[in-house]
């Protein structure tokens, strides 16, 4: 089970990690985009930390985190990470503990959210490169039979493979479109940004000892 | 109205393009600038709760379209959409288009009341590389029907139809709904949608060109003339640098020859005729300045000028007043004003004396300095005053320099075709052969076209240049129900309209057969049928003409064109008559209704912005409480003498109607205390207006006996059009289902409250109201007088029952011309 607490703390985990990337994602932009999505991610996630819910409803702390990115992050990342936040919430809504099978439906309708937002496949080197095969990876671990951490362990290590495997692909969503051919060699921020949020979910329930 | 909101990266910008957008659509376009972020350090970026906020903004319009420019802003603007409710996603839709060229297209096609989905088109339009465009406009090929009218102009404004006159353009013929096609005659374009900003100034035409516009469609007069209208004021930008050259071009020869044989115009009055067309040409006698000897004696010719041109509009005043009515004639009353008005008399005076001048020219130069200031104003009101003057003038300057009548009298029967008819002309006519006039210019709210619509002749106003090309003598066919003249009818052209003359003629003599009988509908329901009248004599012409009662007595003539109020024994004395010439039937008196936009000079009233919404009607009398009690006493008086209503207008509030019931009171108090004989039970309502007093109306029901509504004020405020104002005609439609429903909560909680409701607007008297009006419930229609025997007629056809389901019908329809749709659908089903 995660429980409320584990939801917080892997948000403030998320901002700590924002923080600390900021520079990283801000070059991995800089080379297809405008150079921005580091700070775009950190001043996102810094208005989130301000608007954290005193609440026991995880729905209710998703949809915080949602409207505060939507309205501070800015560039492309602030609605389609707003939407990602925003499905989960309603997913989730009333739910003050997510049992395995509930976290699946959190990796599912964020898939759903950043799809129904930015209308990309997969291999159009954006997010859900690295997103949907987590929501893969999950799905499957959990249908094997593993535990919880297991399976978040199993996310992370694909979004990571996902996130690398975007170096190769040619951009056709999003700013980096605009490169076309050019855009082939460098690893996608957006993707990038996304690896980082699964895996300190990861990190949040095995440090928060998660059953 | 479709209002825009611009979503970019940069607020600059967003703010700048609001800017040229607002100075295409010539501001008429709620535009929002939501771009940028609320972050200093960070301006650039998109903000979805930014956006969100800007389309709520102007959510109320018709639509909201969101225009963003690339990749985040596009996203954020659809989340923002995302986020409202859902009862306001549903007016909001993202247009994916080129931002600048996407929201300039866009707001200029919202400004000419485009819908949702053709703003969107032009938006998405909006932009094409220039060589496809050469090859569409050259293939695109005129599909119009024979009616279509067709006309060349040239082009002399130094912008050509680019930039803000191309704007203007486009915004003015989208008031149309006739399709409009252009093209460059000069640089031989093919033909493009007028209607389309685009597509025009893909035409590059500048400076000199010449084009050719055909227009297909019930109102094609009318975006002839609203081009003719732009070309004359340059398209507001100043005098023109070339004369406009006599003829255009040898290409507009094949353009020439499809000329289609039928004008169309505005309909001001009913039926049919067939004869010789007759041209008429009001033109002036051209004034010649010349230096006088004697000023004296030129002073005295213009006193001289003056007394003959009051004597000629006071005649014209009586002989409207036979043959029209007490408003009608109010109209010349204005006219007298002009005459007096010392502004012009004494300064042209004073520049005879001073600058030896003779009458003619100082008459016209300062009239026309006054008719120039009055044209520049804003106020449609006051620029039709202006007309008011330069008819004035004119009559005077024909005095002056001995020129004749130019409406004369013929020895045959003729159409007749004038540039501009002036209400003087009206009274003027030889209509023993005159069967009907078609005129250039004028519109149904001018002055002129109220006084033509109550003739028994057919007439058609704004027919545009083309009248011109009608050959003397040659006979033509005018149908003054449609608003048509046929230049060349064939034989069974002519043939068939003979037919339906006949049928018309025939049919007005069924309707005299039959105006004494009472309203009963084919499955027996009764209404009664009433007649609004303006001054004593009209009392007599309601009861010939089969009215049961008088639902509407103006009563401002009595304040009108003099010196003080009427008192108490004068107004008892005219009500007294009019009760007298009604042998017993009812006679509604309805109070004073003086606004600020009629000239009661005692009264000492300030002037007003905004007559219609003003200080008039019952507001007026409950503020002026000795005119009021002298009205009511007098109204009260003729009470004793036979049935007599008291009727408020202009009411909006329960708190004014409880006022106007308590000076009543006091009215009763004081003839009681006199020892005067009244009707104690005399009853008293109000007009239904104002909306408030029609969302109001179960509130108000329980105090008072009866509503009547009256459809021309109720149209104008619920609305929000002014009559006067052509570009927005089309909104001002008592058959709108908006003013319908008004007027079915008004019925229904007259119902609710037991109390009886009548109408006395125009809509009462209009044929195609009156099954709608009947289904609602209606008790009593009160119209013109010369409406009523027509008014029998259609409602003995009718049938009450089916009317009801037909009432809802409309209720549930969106638009004006969808109801008129539908009751025409229903008339010919039930009614043949
Ligand atoms: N349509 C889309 N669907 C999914 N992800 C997208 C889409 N468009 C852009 N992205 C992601 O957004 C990232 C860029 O985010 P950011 O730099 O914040 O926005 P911007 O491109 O407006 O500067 C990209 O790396 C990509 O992963
Ligand atoms: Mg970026």
């Amino acid at each position: 089970m995660l429980t409320s607490e584990h939801i917080t703390t892997w948000i403030r985990k998320s901002a700590d990690e924002m923080r600390d990337n900021r520079g990283y994602l801000t070059e991995l932009d800089a080379a297809i985009g405008d150079a921005d999505h580091g700070n775009n991610m950190d001043r996102g996630y810094k208005a989130v930390l301000e608007k954290l819910p005193d609440d026991n409803d995880v729905g209710a702390i998703l949809k915080a985190v949602a409207m505060a990115l939507i309205s501070k992050v800015g560039g492309a990342a602030g609605p389609l990470y707003g939407t990602m936040f925003l499905q989960a919430a309603n997913a989730l809504k009333g739910k003050e503990a997510l049992s395995s099978e509930d976290v699946e439906l959190l990796l599912k309708s964020s898939v759903d959210g950043i799809v129904m937002r930015g209308k990309a496949h997969a291999g159009e080197k954006t997010i859900l490169d690295s997103l949907i095969p987590a929501h893969e990876a999950y799905k499957e671990a959990r249908a094997a039979g593993a535990e919880l951490i297991a399976c978040l362990d199993a996310a992370t290590h694909a979004a990571e493979e996902g996130m690398k495997a975007t170096i190769p692909m040619i951009a056709t969503k999003g700013r980096a479109s605009y490169l076309g051919e050019r855009s082939r060699d460098h690893q996608d921020p957006g993707a990038t940004s996304t690896y980082l949020i699964i895996k300190t979910l990861y990190e949040a329930a095995s440090e928060g000892d998660a059953t | 109205m479709i209002a825009i909101v611009i979503v970019s990266h940069s607020r600059e910008i967003s703010d700048g393009l609001k800017r040229m957008a607002e100075a295409m659509s010539q501001e008429n376009v709620p535009i929002v600038s939501a771009g940028g972020m609320d972050e200093p350090d960070n301006p650039l970026g998109t903000d979805a709760l930014l956006i969100k906020d800007a389309i709520e903004q102007v959510i109320d319009n018709d639509g909201v379209l969101v225009f963003a420019d690339i990749g985040a802003a596009k996203l954020n603007a659809e989340m923002a959409i995302d986020l409202l409710a859902a009862d306001q996603q549903r007016k909001v839709r993202f247009c994916d288009a080129p931002l600048v060229e996407g929201v300039l297209a866009a707001a200029v096609q919202s400004a000419g009341g485009g819908t949702m989905d053709a703003v969107i088109q032009e938006a998405q339009s909006a932009y094409h590389p220039p060589t496809d465009i050469a090859k569409e406009t050259g293939t695109l090929a005129l599909e119009h029907s024979d009616n279509a009218i067709h006309a060349d102009y040239q082009i002399v404004n130094p912008l050509g139809l680019h930039a803000r006159p191309a704007a203007r353009f486009v915004t003015g013929l989208n008031a149309c709904t006739s399709d409009v096609r252009l093209r460059n005659l000069t640089k031989n374009s093919g033909w493009v949608n007028a209607k389309s900003l685009n597509k025009v100034v893909t035409l590059e035409v500048v400076e000199g060109d010449y084009i050719s516009v055909s227009a297909d469609g019930e109102d094609a007069a009318q975006a002839h003339a609203v081009i003719g209208a732009l070309i004359d004021e340059n398209f507001g930008e100043g005098p023109a640098r070339i004369a406009p050259d006599a003829a255009p071009p040898l290409e507009s020869a094949p353009a020439t020859a499809q000329l289609g044989p039928v004008l169309n115009g505005i309909p001001i009055s009913p039926g049919f005729a067939v004869a010789p067309a007759h041209h008429l040409r009001t033109e002036l006698p051209s004034v010649d300045v010349t230096r006088v000897e004697d000023t004296e004696a030129e002073v005295a010719r213009l006193e001289d000028a003056l007394a003959r041109a009051r004597d000629e509009i006071t005649g014209i005043m009586k002989r409207s007043r036979d043959t029209a009515n007490e408003y009608d004639a109010s109209i010349f009353k204005a006219h007298l004003l002009h005459l007096d008005d010392p502004e012009i008399a004494d300064i042209a005076r004073a520049r005879i004396r001073g600058e030896q001048l003779n009458a003619e020219a100082a008459w016209q130069q300062t009239a026309a300095i006054l008719i120039e200031d009055y044209a520049c104003l804003d106020d449609t009101l006051l620029r039709a005053r202006g007309d008011d003057l330069a008819d004035v003038s004119n009559l005077v300057l024909r005095i002056l320099s001995g020129a004749t009548e130019p409406i004369t009298e013929f020895d045959r029967p003729v159409v007749l075709c004038i540039p501009h008819l002036t209400p003087s002309d009206v009274p003027a006519l030889d209509l023993e052969h005159v069967r009907g006039i078609c005129v250039e210019t004028g519109g149904k709210t001018a002055h002129a076209g109220i006084l033509a619509s109550g003739l028994p002749i057919p007439v058609v106003f704004g027919v545009g240049p083309r009248l011109r090309e009608v050959e003397d003598g040659a006979e033509v066919i005018l149908d003054g129900t449609t608003g048509t003249i046929d230049i060349a009818p064939d034989a069974k052209a002519l043939d068939n309209m003979k037919r339906k003359r006949d049928s018309w003629v025939g049919r007005i003599s069924e309707a005299q057969a039959i105006k004494l009988d009472p309203a009963v509908t084919r499955d027996g329901q009764r209404r009664r049928v009433a007649a609004n009248i303006a001054s004593v004599d009209e009392a007599k012409i309601a009861v010939d003409s089969g009215a049961e009662e008088v639902g509407l007595f103006r009563t401002e003539f009595l304040y009108m064109n003099r010196d003080a109020a009427p008192d108490e024994e004068e107004q008892s004395k005219v009500y007294d008559k009019v009760v007298a010439q009604l042998g017993g039937r009812s006679l509604m008196i309805r109070t004073m209704d003086i606004g600020g936009d009629k000239p009661v000079p005692y009264l000492d009233r300030p002037g007003e912005a905004n007559p219609n919404l003003g200080w008039r009607g019952l507001r007026y009398g409950l503020s002026n409480s000795d005119l009021f009690q002298t009205q009511l006493r007098a109204a009260l008086r003729a009470s004793a003498k036979g049935p007599v209503r008291i009727m408020f207008p202009m009411v909006s509030t329960l708190e004014e109607v409880l006022a106007a019931r308590n000076e009543l009171e006091t009215a009763k108090e004081s003839l009681s205390t006199a020892g005067r004989a009244f009707d104690p039970d005399t009853e008293i309502g109000i007009m239904i207006e104002v909306p408030a007093a029609a969302e109001l109306a179960e509130l108000i029901a329980p105090h008072i006996d009866f509503f009547s509504i009256g459809t021309n004020d109720l149209t104008q405020y619920v609305m929000a059009a002014d009559r006067g104002n052509p570009n927005i005609a089309d909104l001002f439609d008592s058959f709108h289902p908006a003013v319908l429903r008004a007027v079915k909560r008004t019925i229904v909680a007259a119902k609710d409250a037991g109390i009886w409701v009548g109408m006395c607007g125009a809509m009462a008297g209009d044929p195609l109201a009156t099954p709608v009006l009947l289904g609602l419930g209606l008790d009593e229609f009160s119209m013109n007088s010369n409406q009523i025997p027509e008014f029998k007629l259609d409602f003995t056809k009718l049938s009450a029952d089916a009317c009801v389901d037909l009432a809802h019908e409309t209720l549930v329809l969106t638009g004006a011309d969808q109801v008129r749709e539908c009751i025409k659908a229903f008339l010919e089903e039930t009614v043949s």
